[in-house]
């Protein structure tokens, strides 16, 4: 029982990350269609970001949250008006062959720099665990998890609040119909992708307490934003992040009970069947 | 004459809304029939229902003697029930001959045998001056007419058209009725949805009307311009039992 | 022969006829290793390209994750004769039919997807083979299948010292496929396809069964990219799931099919001339700085993806697009 409560809480925590990654993927789905493969690398350099800034100046990496965010955010504007407003107006295909040769350039740009060795940050003021009733709680989770939950809630107030959050929505729904009232579509545009890169930000940040950083770690926490994605409901930012938690379930309970090899096929299998009774994922409307 | 396409209370719901509800009319043999009625009566749905896109909830259809109530559209394009869509749906990458040569092949696995059928296609429909361009370059009169020459590649039995004439020209929608009525004498039974009275009347042997999901009525042009119910729903819009 | 060049004008076969010569005479002209194994590399990623743009290409539905096709073509020639002795000449068409079954059973479930999420789907599902794949012992893990043996008979069991033999061999099944495709390309079976890309209630309503079609045409394509698959296993004589069955892998195929030209016969050789050469000039004078030379593969494929979004047999029509805009510049 003890075991079944563990692995439930550790998958809830993990899926935190995986929502996190989930909902940049699908708010840059949602508004541009496009399929980003660069999601995994902006939370790759965050984590870099957040590695050295530790190891510099000695501070716990919540200090680097609000630098690790606004580089990614520039970072990902830059890309935006540099590479995806052009790629826009290709085929849907080339975007996304776009963003995954942009994903071997960030890649293998930072192991040129950094080099391929798995680096951990020494000290982040969190060490130890905590018992909890029959749970036990690492201390470097609490804090990701405190970061996840807060950019959630900053997230859905924006999108569904704020007049530019409200804007990106229209953008994503109809985005002739959003130019007819008046809305830049274009800054919805460029926002978005920034945003979903600042998110990724946080994500890198909050996964630096706890996981060791190298150039390609993006790639496998991407691919289960991705089907987290479809599991919630294309485009879905909300879909998302339900997606995620159940991803994070899905990996700690086939890691407790079965091989963590056939973790896969216990994500495909749970995948296929959500799709076989809501092909448009949980919160896809019809 | 015997019927080619019977409806039996057909309804259809999406989730709470019904699109249509205990549609009862038939379609003779070389008959022309109009379906008319104001936006959202449910032509289209009822076009779905009948052509295999989406069955219907209740209800039974009968085409040819044949139950094909839940055929799949593919299963009803290959008994004769060719159709064409309100946004014409063209294969823009594909040549104009190319988009016939499709629906040629329902029939046969032979390409020169599809190639010979196209031709005769595009002649009929006034079409084998544009046989090289790619679909996607007409404009939206020779879109519609490559929709009709499409199904009719098909060897139908029963055309279903809809809206063929909406955002026409005056002098396209007069080629386009002389197409219908080529058509027709071919032997082949039609029903079509069409917003303008003028061209429905002038085709039709029947007319159809639905109004919000319901059948109104069904009888030869004259009667159904002058029955007051049909005119008070066209002025007001509304449903029946505003009436 | 009027099947295979019916369509194309005398400058085109003149032409067709300059590269199949150089192809057939590339291997004599060249005596290095490096760019021997180039051309067979291209061969390979060639018969991958093709198969992958049955179903990416014709049919419209992108997948991602043909790579678990290319390891089960390996897997099929490797394991038979690590444990049978079977010779490849029939583990190939075997491995290419069990691909093909295996299309079959998971296409019915995955095809009813679109887009992005059909997309995602197969990459997930090329991952989890991989993982199973480095997690059995039958596989051997992650050290991967050996098949090299001096003592093997090198006709039956296709393994040749000189790398020429592989190149011609390689070729001609190449050819094959080539002519295979090319007249398929002109039938039912690939009008329908690109009706199905097209759009699927068009297909419908002139009586095609949208969802047979798409899984005969996975199941097409998956069996092409495990021929792919065993042709690599026979000629590395090695090969590991870490290699084989990850997404640069499934990605490469992808580009080669887009490259050169997405839904065309000739696009896939063309991108399989490109990429090959792109990643693997730049892997032999950039690969010491460690990533330079991904970085450099990578803009790349940005720069031509950008501004050649339908691939390098766009490039005329687009030259001559540029040259007409100049034209009307100066002119005014």
């Amino acid at each position: 029982m003890s075991t079944l409560l563990q692995a439930l809480y550790e998958g809830l925590i993990n899926g935190t990350i995986y929502a996190l990654i989930a909902m940049g993927i699908a708010l840059v789905w949602g508004v541009m269609g496009i399929l980003s493969f660069s999601q995994g690398e902006f939370l790759m350099i965050a984590m870099f970001v957040a590695y050295f800034f530790s190891t510099a100046t000695g501070l716990p990496p919540i200090v680097a949250l609000p630098l690790c965010m606004g580089i990614l955010f520039v970072l990902g504007l830059l890309i935006y008006k540099t590479i995806i407003y052009k790629a826009l107006q290709g085929p849907t295909l080339s975007q996304r062959l776009i963003t995954f040769a942009l994903s071997l350039v960030l890649v293998n740009g930072m192991l040129m720099f950094f080099g391929g060795t798995f680096k951990t940050i020494q000290k982040t003021g969190m060490e130890g665990s905590l018992n909890v009733g029959p749970l036990v709680i690492a201390k470097n989770r609490i804090i990701p998890f405190l970061i996840a939950v807060c950019v959630f809630a900053f997230m859905l107030w924006f999108l569904n609040k704020t007049r530019q959050g409200k804007a990106i929505r229209a953008t994503s729904m109809d985005k002739t119909a959003a130019e007819h009232v008046g809305i830049n579509t274009e800054r919805s545009y460029s926002l978005a992708f920034g945003l979903s890169a600042a998110i990724a930000g946080a994500a890198g940040c909050a996964l630096s307490y706890y996981y060791y950083c190298y150039p390609s770690v993006g790639g496998n926490f991407q691919l289960f934003g991705f089907i987290a994605v479809v599991m919630g409901g294309f485009g879905s930012v909300e879909g998302a992040i339900v997606g995620g938690l159940i991803m994070g379930l899905v990996d700690s309970l086939t890691g407790v009970y079965f091989n963590t090899a056939f973790k896969y096929l216990g994500v495909c299998v749970i995948f296929m069947l959500i799709l076989q009774f809501k092909p448009k994922g949980l919160f896809g409307g019809k | 004459m015997s019927k080619i396409l019977e409806l039996n209370q057909i309804t259809k719901k999406f989730g709470g809304l019904v699109a249509n509800e205990n549609v009862t009319f038939d379609v003779e043999e070389g008959e022309i029939v109009g379906v008319v009625g104001p936006n959202g009566a449910g032509k289209t749905t009822l076009f779905n229902s009948i052509s295999g896109a989406f069955p219907p909830t209740s209800g039974t259809i009968t085409f040819n003697g044949q139950d094909i109530t839940s055929l799949p559209a593919h299963e009803c394009a290959k008994i004769g029930i060719g159709r064409t869509f309100q946004i014409p749906q063209s294969l823009n990458d594909m040549t104009v001959e190319e988009n016939v040569i499709v629906g040629a092949l329902c029939h046969t696995n032979s390409m020169s045998e599809a190639a010979k059928k196209v031709e005769d296609v595009l002649k009929l429909c006034g079409m084998d001056k544009y046989r090289t361009m790619l679909a996607g370059k007409l404009n939206v009169a020779q879109k519609k007419r490559l929709e009709i020459a499409r199904a009719m590649a098909t060897d139908p039995k029963l055309l279903l058209l809809d809206e063929t004439m909406a955002g026409l020209t005056a002098t396209e929608r007069v080629e386009a009725v002389e197409l219908i009525r080529k058509i027709n004498k071919m032997g082949i039974a039609i029903l079509t949805i069409e917003h303008n009275m003028d061209v429905v009347m002038k085709v039709s042997n029947r007319v159809v009307v639905l109004v919000s999901g319901r059948l109104l009525m069904v009888g030869s042009p004259e009667e159904v311009t002058s029955n007051p119910e049909v005119i008070s729903a066209y002025l007001g819009g509304g449903s029946k039992d505003e009436s | 022969m009027k099947a295979i060049f019916g369509d194309m004008n005398k400058k085109q076969v003149a032409l067709l006829v300059v590269i199949l010569a150089f192809a057939l005479i590339a291997p004599q002209i060249f005596s290095s290793l490096f760019v021997r194994n180039l051309l067979i590399l291209i061969v390979i990623w060639s018969i991958l390209g093709m198969g992958w743009n049955v179903m990416g290409g014709y049919c419209g539905q992108v997948s991602n994750g043909h790579s678990m096709y290319y390891g089960l073509g390996a897997y099929s020639v490797g394991l038979t004769l690590q444990y049978f002795k079977l010779t490849p000449w029939i583990a190939i068409p075997l491995g290419m039919c069990l691909a093909a079954c295996f299309a079959w059973v998971i296409g019915k479930p995955i095809l009813r997807l679109k887009g992005h999420a059909f997309a995602i789907c197969t990459m997930a599902l090329a991952e989890c083979m991989r993982y199973i794949c480095v997690n059995l012992k039958f596989t051997n893990g992650a050290k991967g299948v050996s098949m090299f043996s001096k003592k093997l008979n090198p006709i039956v069991y296709l393994q040749f010292k000189d790398s020429r033999v592989y190149y011609y061999l390689y070729l001609a099944i190449m050819l094959i496929v080539l002519i295979i495709i090319k007249i398929l390309s002109k039938r039912k079976f690939f009008y329908y396809l690109r009706t199905i890309k097209g759009n699927e209630d068009a297909a419908a309503s002139v009586g095609i069964d949208v969802s047979k079609y798409k899984i005969r045409a996975y199941m097409l394509s998956a069996a092409i990219v495990s021929l792919g698959g065993s042709l690599y296993a026979q000629y590395m004589l090695y090969f590991d799931p870490a290699s084989m069955m990850t997404l640069n892998v499934s990605m490469m195929i992808v580009l080669v099919a887009v490259m050169g030209g997405i839904g065309t016969v000739l696009g896939p050789i063309l991108g399989a001339v490109i990429i090959e050469c792109l990643s693997e000039y730049t892997r032999s004078f950039l690969g010491k700085f460690g990533g330079l030379d991904m970085v450099l593969y990578g803009v790349l494929v940005i720069i031509i993806v950008l501004f050649l979004p339908g691939g390098l047999l766009t490039l005329p029509a687009k030259i001559r697009e540029w040259n007409d805009r100049r034209k009307a510049g100066v002119a005014k």
